[in-house]
């Protein structure tokens, strides 16, 4: 894995648990960087975002007031957000693929299932730095490539635009 | 015409960070991070036994009140957070049965089939877990009663599935 040097990075931890806070918290000075802000809630951490524009955002998805998919929508809101591109990682409970589906939907650039560790929290933050993906705005999309890899030789269909086969096409 | 946009990011976070190479002695974040952890780790204790409270005040709750979505969504909560930070703490148990109260929460929509009996169960098991400092994933006490909670959660969530679609 690359080392990376985080120190001049700003972070926001956005997370109803004052517990795992501290620990996010904890992970994140481990790796160097000085400045965290918290918030408790989607609504504070939106305010917060709004006003601090930190580098990058790490949140989690059940909470109060608004969820972590919620702010993640707002964070990209062309119009409204103070910075949409932001890097935003999703901590939570909830591995099932439709809850991956649906925060790499709403614009989530990492994903990571708890227990958290700092290999894997490391792993993700980096990802967000040294190998950021385009953004895309498409529809009611806007976030970062849902592709993560692009095959050159691949000649199907997209499969997000249209039907996969006739089968599908029908039903 | 593309019925896509592609966009820049505003700021370009590669210039605020720089890759250290690994041959550079003394530079190891992740191991930085574990060390940090470590250190915190002397409060994992109280804070689990402060989450069991919060489980078992919304327990109480539930139990004064009556089950209704307020106090449902309320035990959802506490148990959501124990399982997501309980094994972080060392109770991988506790972290497994509280999953297997959220996922009879989530799963079971309609509350008058939620037993009441097997929620308390969860939130006992949960607290003797924590009570009993048993740590270890292979605790066999505790690994009996994961699975049988598991179990009958599973029993009840596809008699409730099929209640469903006998409807």
């Amino acid at each position: 894995m690359l080392n990376v040097d985080f120190s001049q990075l700003r972070f926001l931890i956005v997370d109803d648990n004052a517990h795992m806070r501290r620990v996010v918290r904890t992970l994140i000075h481990g790796f160097g960087a000085r400045e965290v802000t918290e918030a408790e809630d989607g609504a504070t951490g939106l305010e917060i975002f709004q006003s601090t524009l930190p580098d990058i955002v790490v949140t989690d998805w059940y909470m109060p007031i608004f969820s972590g998919i919620e702010l993640t929508r707002m964070m990209r809101s062309e119009t409204s957000s103070a910075n949409p591109t932001v890097p935003i990682i999703m901590l939570t409970g909830h591995s099932e693929k439709k809850c991956v589906t649906e925060a790499r939907d709403a614009g989530v650039t990492e994903f990571l299932c708890k227990p958290i560790s700092a290999k894997a929290l490391y792993a993700r933050v980096a990802n967000c730095l040294v190998n950021p993906r385009p953004f895309i705005k498409a529809g009611g999309f806007y976030g970062p490539d849902r592709r993560r890899f692009s095959n050159p030789l691949y000649k199907g269909l997209e499969r997000r635009s249209e039907p996969q086969n006739e089968t599908e096409a029908q039903t | 015409m593309a019925d896509y946009e592609i966009i820049q990011p505003k700021v370009d976070l590669r210039k605020k960070v720089k890759v250290v190479p690994s041959s550079q002695a003394g530079f190891d974040p992740i191991a930085r991070a574990e060390q940090a952890m470590q250190q915190l780790s002397v409060n994992f204790n109280i804070w689990m036994a402060e989450e069991v409270d919060e489980l078992q005040t919304a327990w109480t709750t539930l139990q004064e009140k009556g089950m209704n979505s307020e106090t449902i969504k309320e035990l959802f909560r506490t148990s959501h957070d124990i399982k997501g930070q309980a094994q972080t703490m060392g109770f991988p148990i506790a972290g497994n049965i509280a999953g297997s109260l959220c996922d009879l929460i989530e799963n079971i929509t309609d509350l008058s089939f939620l037993p009441q009996d097997l929620l308390h169960k969860h939130v006992q098991a949960i607290a003797a877990v924590v009570k009993e400092d048993a740590r270890e994933e292979d605790n066999a006490i505790g690994k009996a009663l994961t699975e049988q909670l598991l179990a009958v959660s599973g029993e009840i969530i596809a008699r409730f599935e099929d209640s469903k679609k006998d409807s």
